[in-house]
């Protein structure tokens, strides 16, 4: 049946193209008029009116000027644009996609990229870098890497973020700590210690301050998870077919994170600590004080500016292990797509073009406080400059160079959920349900069947 | 003579049965029929959405067998119903005799403040019960201090987390109530003087009047109860993610995940129309009990 | 029942003292009932207030209060430019627009065509109608998310997915929930008031329209009170198939708040409170109907 309602599908998709053709040239052409200063000899050719789908979770603002910027240049386009709460777009465009109506072009999280592309969603980017004289190199690494699937350019990186040590400064000086000091992150026994020691309780015994908690739900350290694993060398995947996640030093970093909650009163405490701040931005018990170290990302910038202008914070990148002059960072974000599908390519590529440029990603990272994946944008003055904290936000920006991406596989969003968020697999062991070894295991069963599975499926 | 006369009422009112029945016979060939043969198709394919379909027969029912995650998220749909639906009801059904007695002032007022939580958009309620739970300062553990309880942490504590959710569903009773106080408004009068006569007291009015008239809605809330706590997502979706350490996995939850993230809108299938078959067995054994206790009037 | 005044001026004299003081002691009694109901409900009331008056104080907190830790139960100062901003960011006012179009058309669907299907399922008994109820219920057992999409392709093919039809015109053809809801409702009222009805000649649509409906305001109102609910709140459908801002229901415009790394907390509970206003005000308005009760005296049960 469902064979039968591909061809269907694909039948669908033709009428549609035809009557889309049709309706194009029987649409009146707009003319355009000449500006009585300009001596134009002759009317530029008709100009076809066109509707682009437009997709996105937030960028609402930007996405909205861009539109307004680029219907003065091309007034025959009109794009319409919905928004969506984070997570909310997956269902819409997965059935969209499946009803033969997808958008013409979103902005995705860039790690599902590989899910989408490997499954047939998205529609090869190929032509669109040739055609653009898109280059690679001008693009932060990390970024581009996910990107690509088996050869292809499935996206174009838009903005990324990464994950940095935070600390308080005025926690650091009261304890007799030097607060101009990034907390010594290579040394992970030192981290605990100082965990232990910058955590106070409260007459009721349940914490009053709590020094650290290197994870997701319980430490507003959003993808923390992923810049432990990487900074003690560990890899999710062996190869395209083979995952590693019960690599010994996925285990030893799951052990440390699990040292760590320990040390400071145990899940009970920790979770207490936890509960009732909601970890979306604005609640944060970081800019309370109440949170002396934390492992989160760069926005939190722009939101100690708007409501905490008065905390005194460091941030750092975070260290390799072992050694205090090698970094590691994590490169987040999003990205622009064509799902699969969508029928107007080249007007989408048009104003996919516009987007894509200096001006455009100069304009988000501005006004979102969010690195571009353009280089050249992200380490503008201009935009650093449009900081609250300069020094801060260059530091962060230019750590994007050896920023370290999640694994580019078509099981990333298995591998997400078990390991940071929700953080399944790392809760197992949290809680005191399984070991390390056990978690690692049972995750590697996890993946690696999703990972056959998606194998057997594209045939190969 | 009688059973032609019997044969034609017979034929009559079947045919008036089907005439006014036929909107909903309508939709149901237009928009139920179809996806639903549909997903049970697909819930023997390898279906992802986007790729091509594999049959594979009964493969995704075999694998939901070892799925130890798929064992956790049935305890847990379990529990949050066997717990919430008894519980809402009883709540519903006091708050509505409550503000059914004719001494009770300002009913309109109580009315529509009992109702109002459970008409409020998911996405308030679930940061304002994020905070109402929260160990330290939630209002419900500082209730509980009042009485020198040390409440738990509840979202943050895989044995408290179901019951801090239910505990949130019960301030959504207000539909369950509203339904009982229409149909305590179906009580005649009548009955409640007789049994008066016949020297009854309160309780044996609303054990021997009460409740068998209204046992027509009773039954309806335990009904749709069962079928709807079966299929709870949303505060698990919104509020805990199915954590901590998968205590609020729900079934629905998981099944979504699978929908959507993972593209096994197959194995999601199969997952679906093995709920289904736990709701439809349920649902039957109370329709069954139910011939003994729900008594409807017009009959 | 029991003892008051005029049987205390009828008895005996020697009995009227003791008579009295029955007299009074039931007063006690009564009152303190009454008492104690008042008290009961008022606890109660608080409890359940206690949302909507969160989701107003939230509302109105200036931003330095939002985010203080333990919260504050009273804003101070009051704050109502966040209801300006939410205003001015989103257009909710279209949003509320194309809500109460949807609500609307759905209502009234729902009303006409889940009451002419319940009543069948109530009256007749019939070959087939038990296995059409056992179908109608088992269409709410299946988890909507696996037939999503199945049935986003058939509208797709009735060409309605650019238009807000998927949304409103099933509601024409019965909804299982009300269906069964109203087909309770509907068996309570007895069989004889239609045969008494057939005989004098009444038509069956007319035993439909002219007895069971009139009889069953309750259940009416609950249903319409319910749909405007779901309607209003519906989040899923005008998801899948809402595919432009202007086009938006509330309930979906409420994301727009939810910025990329922000969310505009008092906003969305300025809007959301904005939102919850009709809904009350629907059931403030339509409660008067849960009152009228169905007088049956006079008839043997």
């Amino acid at each position: 049946m469902i064979s039968r309602a591909l061809s269907r599908r694909e039948f669908l998709r033709v009428c549609a193209g035809t009557m889309g053709a049709m309706l194009a040239a029987g649409c009146a052409p707009i003319p355009a008029t000449p500006a009585p200063e300009e001596a134009v000899p002759e009317a530029p050719p008709a100009k076809v009116a066109v509707t682009l789908q437009f997709w996105a979770e937030g960028f609402s603002e930007w996405v909205e000027g861009r539109i307004d910027a680029y219907k003065e240049l091309n007034p025959e386009v009109t794009v319409e644009f919905v928004t969506f709460k984070w997570g909310e777009m997956t269902p819409k465009l997965l059935t969209a996609s499946a009803g033969g109506t997808p958008p013409d072009i979103v902005i995705q999280d860039r790690f599902r990229v590989a899910g989408w592309a490997g499954r047939g969603g998205a529609t090869p980017l190929d032509d669109f870098v040739a055609q653009y004289n898109v280059k690679p190199e001008d693009y932060w690494s990390a970024t581009w890497a996910e990107a690509v699937w088996a050869g292809h350019v499935y996206a174009i990186p838009f903005e990324t973020d990464g994950r940095f040590i935070f600390w308080n400064k005025e926690i650091f000086e009261a304890e007799g700590l030097d607060p101009d000091t990034p907390p010594p992150s290579q040394d992970w026994e030192a981290m605990i210690d100082l965990a232990i020691q910058l955590t106070k309780q409260a007459a009721d015994g349940s914490v009053d301050v709590m020094g650290f908690i290197p994870c997701q739900t319980l430490g507003y350290g959003n993808g923390g998870d992923y810049v432990y694993a990487w900074a003690n060398g560990a890899k999710y995947m062996k190869d395209e077919r083979t995952a590693w996640m019960d690599n010994p030093k996925l285990v030893e970093t799951l052990q440390w994170e699990f040292d760590c909650v320990e040390a400071v009163g145990g899940i009970e405490k920790a979770s207490e600590f936890s509960s009732g701040w909601p970890t979306v931005a604005g609640f944060s018990p970081f800019g309370a004080g109440k949170l002396a170290m934390m492992v989160n990302g760069d926005w939190n910038l722009s939101t100690f500016a708007k409501y905490y202008p008065d905390l005194k914070f460091g941030m750092a990148p975070w260290r390799m292990r072992g050694k205090e002059d090698e970094y590691t960072g994590f490169a987040g974000g999003f990205c622009w797509a064509v799902p699969a599908g969508a029928k107007q390519l080249e007007p989408t590529f048009e104003f996919l073009n516009f987007l894509n440029s200096y001006e455009s990603h100069l304009d988000a990272g501005i006004r979102y406080q969010v690195i571009p994946c353009l280089k050249k944008a992200a380490l503008s003055d201009e935009l650093i400059n449009s900081s609250p904290y300069p020094e801060l936000r260059r530091m962060a920006n230019e750590s994007m160079e050896y920023a370290n991406f999640r694994p580019v596989t078509p099981v990333a969003e298995e591998i997400q959920d078990l390991w940071t968020y929700p953080g399944t697999g790392r809760d197992w062991v949290l809680y005191g349900k399984k070991t390390p070894e056990e978690a690692c295991k049972d995750m590697q069963e996890i993946v690696q069947k999703a990972l056959d599975e998606y194998w057997a499926s594209v045939g190969a | 003579m009688k059973s032609i006369a019997f044969k034609g009422l017979r034929a009559r009112n079947t045919f008036w049965f089907y005439i006014f029945a036929s909107p909903w016979i309508l939709g149901f060939l237009m928009f139920n029929l179809g996806p639903m043969i549909a997903s049970l198709y697909l819930s023997l394919t390898n279906y992802s959405v986007l790729m091509p379909t594999r049959f594979v027969g009964l493969y995704n029912y075999q694998e939901m067998l070892k799925d130890k995650l798929l064992r956790i998220s049935i305890w847990n749909t379990a529990y949050y119903a066997g717990l919430g639906v008894p519980l809402g009801i009883i709540l519903a059904l006091i708050l509505a005799l409550l503000l059914n007695h004719k001494d009770l002032r300002g009913r309109s007022f109580f009315r529509s403040t009992f109702y109002v939580p459970s008409i409020m958009p998911i996405v308030a309620l679930s940061i304002l019960w994020i905070w109402l739970l929260q160990p330290r300062y939630g209002l419900i553990n500082t209730f509980l201090h009042f009485f020198g309880i040390k409440g738990p942490n509840w979202l943050g504590d895989p044995v408290w987390s179901k019951p801090g959710l239910i505990l949130m569903s019960l301030t959504g009773v207000g539909g369950n109530m509203v339904i009982f106080l229409a149909a305590l408004q179906g009580v005649p009068v009548h009955l409640y003087e007789a049994a008066e006569l016949d020297g009854a007291n309160w309780w044996n009015k609303f054990r021997h009047v009460t409740i068998p008239m209204i046992s027509p809605a009773i039954f309806f809330t335990l009904i749709m109860g069962f079928i709807g706590s079966f299929q709870v997502f949303t505060q698990s979706y919104i509020m805990t993610e199915g954590g901590p350490a998968d205590s609020t996995l729900f079934y629905v939850l998981y099944l979504y995940r699978y929908a959507f993230d993972y593209f096994k809108m197959g194995y999601a299938s199969a997952m679906a129309w093995f709920l289904f078959i736990i709701i439809v067995t349920l649902t039957f054994v109370q329709f069954r009990l139910g011939t003994r206790w729900v008594y409807y009037g017009g009959q | 029942m029991g003892a008051n005044r005029s049987v205390v001026a009828r008895a005996r004299p020697q009995d009227q003292a003791v008579l009295r003081r029955v007299v009074n002691l039931q007063r006690v009694i009564r009152f303190s009932v009454v008492l104690m109901l008042h008290i009961v409900v008022i606890t109660g009331a608080v409890f359940y207030a206690f949302p909507f008056y969160w989701l107003i104080t939230t509302s109105v907190k200036p931003n330095a209060q939002l985010f203080l830790w333990p919260p504050a139960l009273i804003p101070n100062p009051i704050d109502f430019g966040h209801y300006v901003d939410a205003l001015q960011a989103v257009p909710l006012l279209r949003y509320f627009g194309n809500t109460f179009y949807l609500t609307v058309l759905n209502v009234v669907g729902a009303l006409l065509s889940c009451s002419l299907v319940a009543y069948a399922f109530a009256r007749y008994d019939v070959p087939g109608s038990r296995v059409l109820f056992a179908l109608l219920l088992a269409t709410m057992m299946l988890p909507g998310h696996v037939t999503m999409i199945p049935l986003f392709i058939t509208f797709r093919k009735l060409g309605w997915v650019d238009t807000l039809k998927p949304l409103w015109v099933p509601a024409f053809f019965g909804n299982a929930f009300f269906i069964f809801l109203l087909r309770q409702f509907f068996k309570t009222i007895p069989a004889e008031l239609f045969d008494a009805a057939r005989i004098d000649g009444c038509s069956e649509f007319g035993q439909y329209w002219r007895i069971m409906l009139p009889l069953s305001k309750p259940a009416l109102t609950t249903l319409a009170i319910f749909q405007f609910q779901w309607t209003w709140n519906d989040f899923l459908g005008p998801l899948i198939y809402i595919s432009s801002q202007s086009k938006k229901t509330i309930a979906l415009g409420l994301q727009d708040f939810y910025k990329t790394h922000t969310v505009e907390w008092q906003q969305l509970m300025a809007a959301s409170t904005l939102m919850v206003l009709p809904v009350m005000l629907v059931f403030f308005l339509l409660q008067r109907y849960f009152i009228e009760g169905i007088a049956l005296t006079g008839l043997k049960g």
